[in-house]
């Protein structure tokens, strides 16, 4: 093995060791941490509100032991990081946590992905129903959504008020999507047929299969009204008319 | 407009950023923070370089890596450089990958005959992918290493030579590597490649005091033996674009153009004082 290949694996050995190091090597140790946790708290705010920051900062450091950045790009570190604090003894005390962290993914992502012009009502005017109902809708790279047993985007959107004091949501499941029809990111709460409709589409459904089997699933719900909620918050991407 | 003294650019910052009417001011941004698809961050970047110059800052790139710069990331590099046309284009003389890992930090290697090889084939690498010249930055210490075959400034000098680059004096990391390895830093930048120099760093170090070393903590005003590092260069190799560096304990934006505007002062008198020699 060549000399400095050997010297970097000894070194990065010494920044990993359990005992605390010499002076100089407790700079590295820390700075190398300390990328992490930031990173980490900068991608999950509305966590570390809940939990304080010294304890975010254990968990962080928990976290970034076991799951050390892989590429220098920190702003979409974090990956993974609800499924990893599902597993922690936090989750025994605070059940929506993880759910929360799995919210903050989503945003993290729907903040940094690709730019593309959204659907609006405008360009659905005019369509036949027939056209209408057969229309595939593709996401808007920014749309990001899931479905969770905690209502944790309820708290996500507390979370975002300013000087909020205290919050007891319905402990009922619910849904997230996070969009950006206007530069910064819109976080919504999907109520059953609108997440129905949204994983239709996701499966390649039509527009009008999606809406059948939303509409057998939740005989009372506007699936009509759902579907234009969902437009109006920059879910799908333009299409061409010709398609 | 001539690039003169810049400021590292903060989100928090942008609109006093946009106004300010400072001439000579440049934004200096970390390539990092900007590798993203798209989104608030790139459109901030847009306009910030509609306005005024840009360079462009690396910290990824483990040029000192004895593993070739990943491909990807270079990659990305050079999207951002392709958009966004900067005036300069920099990194360091560190390591910060292994395998599948990314150490968030700028990490020290031995100076051997092997390193120099290798950090010059990076270089050479990094650069033809990009098609662009890079500035390469001189390291902060903590740890003093053994088994060096060059001193860092003769170093610095023939990866200039063999590749090209050239080089992006950081004042603040010469301050804080004098403190804790204890040499002088008079003595170093006497032996520093000077006209290889293309833009000159300044910074805030932190004592900390338990573990009795000099951080370069980028979260403080520039301490006065920089600036004296600062005038004494310019007087000697004539004027550079300088940048303020100040990425944590981030101040007003009128504290850190103040800062920016002493660094302006100190290249102004310098190229007064050449133009009438």
């Amino acid at each position: 093995m060549p000399e400095l290949a050997r010297f970097q694996r000894d070194f990065a050995a010494a920044l990993d060791c359990p005992q605390p190091p010499a002076a100089p090597m407790r700079v590295y140790r820390n700075t190398v941490l300390l990328g992490a946790v930031e990173a980490l708290a900068a991608n999950f705010p509305v966590c570390a509100m809940i939990v304080g920051s010294e304890v975010f900062e254990d968990l962080a450091l928990g976290f970034a032991r076991t799951y050390p950045p892989g590429v220098p790009v920190l702003a979409l570190y974090g990956s993974g990081f609800g499924d990893w604090l599902a597993g922690q003894r936090i989750a025994d005390d605070l059940p929506y946590l993880a759910d929360v962290a799995r919210c903050e993914e989503l945003h993290t992502a729907a903040l940094h992905a690709a730019d593309a012009p959204v659907l609006t009502a405008a360009d659905l005017d005019g369509l036949s129903p027939d056209r209408l109902m057969a229309l595939k809708p593709r996401y808007h790279p920014a749309a990001q959504f899931g479905w969770f047993a905690s209502p944790a985007m309820a708290i996500w959107l507390a979370h975002q008020e300013e000087g909020f004091d205290e919050i007891a949501p319905d402990w009922r499941a619910g849904g997230a999507l996070f969009t950006r029809p206007v530069g910064h990111v819109l976080g919504i709460e999907l109520d059953p047929p609108a997440h129905r409709l949204l994983a239709g589409i996701r499966l390649g459904e039509t527009l009008g299969g999606a809406a059948q089997g939303a509409s057998a699933l939740f005989p009372e719900a506007d699936i009509g009204g759902c579907f234009g909620r969902l437009v109006a918050s920059g879910a799908f991407s333009a299409v061409s008319r010709s398609n | 407009m001539i690039p003169a003294a810049g400021v590292g650019l903060k989100a928090s910052h942008i609109d006093e950023a946009l106004a300010s009417p400072a001439e000579g001011l440049f934004f200096e941004v970390h390539a990092e923070n900007y590798m993203v698809d798209g989104g608030p961050r790139l459109a901030m970047l847009e306009t910030a370089r509609a306005a005024r110059p840009l360079s462009l800052h690396g910290v990824g790139l483990s040029l000192a890596g004895a593993d070739l710069p990943d491909v990807a990331h270079l990659a990305a590099l050079k999207r951002l450089a392709d958009r966004f046309e900067p005036f300069l284009l920099s990194e360091h003389l560190a390591w910060s990958r292994l395998g599948g890992r990314a150490l968030p930090d700028l990490l020290p290697f031995p100076r051997t005959h092997e390193a120099l090889a290798t950090v010059c084939r990076n270089i050479d690498f990094a650069q033809s992918l990009l098609g662009r010249r890079m500035l390469i930055e001189n390291p902060s210490h903590y740890l003093a290493i053994e088994g060096h075959d060059w001193s860092e400034t003769d170093f610095l000098a023939e990866m200039v030579r063999r590749t090209g680059c050239g080089l992006l004096l950081d004042l603040n990391n010469v301050h804080v590597s004098a403190a804790n390895l204890g040499f002088a830093a008079q003595d170093y930048l006497a032996s520093f490649p000077a006209a290889a120099v293309e833009e000159i760093h300044l910074a805030g170090a932190l004592a900390d005091a338990e573990l009795e070393l000099l951080i370069d903590h980028h979260g403080a005003p520039v301490a006065p033996p920089v600036w004296d590092l600062l005038e004494r260069f310019l007087a000697a190799h004539g004027p550079r674009p300088a940048l303020i560096e100040w990425d944590r304990e981030v101040p007003e934006f009128a504290v850190l153009i103040a800062e920016r505007d002493k660094a302006a002062r100190i290249i102004a008198a310098t190229t007064k004082e050449r133009d009438h020699a």
